[in-house]
């Protein structure tokens, strides 16, 4: 396209008297990069215009949660470290006295299958009531209580089914973004179970989020689960998805593919 | 003193030092506001959807993997938004006087009174723009016209967000010269 011809066409369309053809014209010069919009005088006025609307702070108490929400994520993260560091200390010194404990019986007592039900008694209790304080946390009102009931689902490996379902049950129904993400992550450490692969694709079409649409777009890469593209397939066509989640998707089918 | 970037504190951030996020609140609060006003028109709203887009940097700021900060933040605001509006299951629309009052807490310095009519005309065009028209205008305006960067933000091309923002300066126009008219009251 010549100069002549593009500065024919941006006359034109600041006069308002571009026909369809030249409209299609100017749009593919534009597209191109061979036509600025800021040669467009009319425009370039109104994007000057846009700069200058004016801007403000937002409130005080806005400053003052973020500041509270990073300071209590640091005192989380403290406190996590005191905690691993404690459970270190402590599984240790388990692992001694047990170590212990079965080398005097080794030695002095002879061995019989007594103590051996007994410690199997003490760990199906202890992951009962793991299990329990997981599914009375999903059950909370605060995010922070069922975000901690997901994690607890990863000290319980294997997870039971009643675990798993209460997971699913989080994914698909809990209304905060954060704890579904949480579950997905979750979920996808039982990917070789066929049943937990087929729930996890019906769960696609159920999200509404973009950030939890995408999470299990990654999961299902993870997992090259092929049936999930159907699934993806169908939220790519609905008309409500948004064109990055979209472009995502398409991403990620390519992946499994 | 050399001022980090935004990447050196999103880093720093990363790797535990989290009241580093605060210089980056700080740096783009008023702009993640202006966003978010643009958009919804409400206050208070765009003032928890800022603290939400934080919230969300923090979570997942082991996810930052380089690339713009600016970008992958405004890449997180749109989510953001998104979500809000998906949750209200309609657009924010506000009367034209709910948006005078609202614009009335403005500041414009700088501008003498005709100029200050024609930017509050251009905002009550803009206000009545089709969400996605107006959301590629407010990003041109925050992300200094980097088309580029848009176009990672928004999933296209360059010079697919070059013709979409042509598209939608021209309907803002349109709109504008009625408000200048009074077509629109």
């Amino acid at each position: 396209m010549t100069e002549v011809e593009i500065n024919r066409l941006t006359q034109l369309y600041q006069t308002g008297q571009l026909n369809h053809d030249e409209w299609q014209k100017l749009e593919h010069a534009i597209e191109q990069g061979l036509v600025d919009i800021n040669q467009i005088t009319i425009l370039s006025k109104l994007k000057d215009g846009i700069q200058y609307m004016g801007e403000e702070n937002t409130p005080a108490a806005t400053r003052m949660k973020v500041l509270e929400m990073i300071e209590n994520e640091q005192a989380f993260m403290n406190k996590e470290r005191i905690v691993i560091s404690k459970e270190w200390v402590i599984r240790t010194v388990l692992a001694a006295a047990a170590m212990i404990t079965g080398l005097i019986i080794g030695v002095v007592v002879r061995p019989g299958s007594a103590p051996k039900q007994d410690v199997a008694l003490l760990r199906s209790e202890m992951v009962s009531l793991k299990e329990t304080m997981l599914l009375t946390l999903l059950e909370k009102e605060t995010v922070t209580d069922r975000l901690r009931a997901v994690s607890y689902s990863y000290d319980l490996d294997p997870g039971s089914q009643t675990v798993i379902e209460a997971l699913f049950a989080t994914l698909n129904e809990d209304n905060n973004i954060n704890v579904r993400l949480a579950a997905v992550e979750a979920l996808q450490r039982y990917g070789t179970e066929s049943w937990v692969r087929i729930q996890l694709v019906k769960s696609i079409t159920l999200q509404e989020s973009p950030l939890v649409q995408v999470a299990l777009a990654e999961c299902m890469v993870a997992l090259k689960e092929k049936s999930s593209i159907q699934e993806f397939q169908k939220l790519i066509n609905a008309e409500e998805t948004p064109e990055a989640v979209k472009s995502k998707l398409k991403g990620c089918i390519q992946q499994i593919i | 003193m050399i001022e980090e970037t935004d990447n050196e504190l999103m880093y720093q951030v990363r790797s535990g030092k989290l009241e580093r996020m605060s210089i980056l609140f700080d740096r783009y609060q008023g702009m993640l506001f202006g966003f978010f006003k643009g958009m919804t028109q409400d206050k208070e709203l765009s003032a928890d959807l800022v603290q939400n887009v934080f919230y969300r940097i923090l979570k997942y700021r082991n996810q930052f993997q380089g690339g713009q900060f600016k970008s992958w933040m405004f890449h997180i605001a749109r989510n953001v938004h998104h979500d809000q509006y998906r949750k209200k299951n309609k657009p924010v629309h506000v009367s034209v006087d709910e948006y005078r009052d609202l614009l009335r807490d403005e500041t414009e310095a700088d501008f003498d009174l005709h100029s200050k009519e024609q930017i509050q005309q251009l905002k009550k065009a803009m206000a009545r723009l089709p969400e996605d028209k107006r959301e590629i205008l407010l990003l041109s305006k925050y992300q200094e016209k980097n088309y580029k960067e848009i176009g990672e933000i928004l999933g296209c091309n360059e010079g697919a967000v070059k013709v979409r923002v042509f598209r939608a300066l021209h309907d803002l126009r349109v709109l504008y010269h009625q408000y200048e008219k009074n077509e629109i009251l």
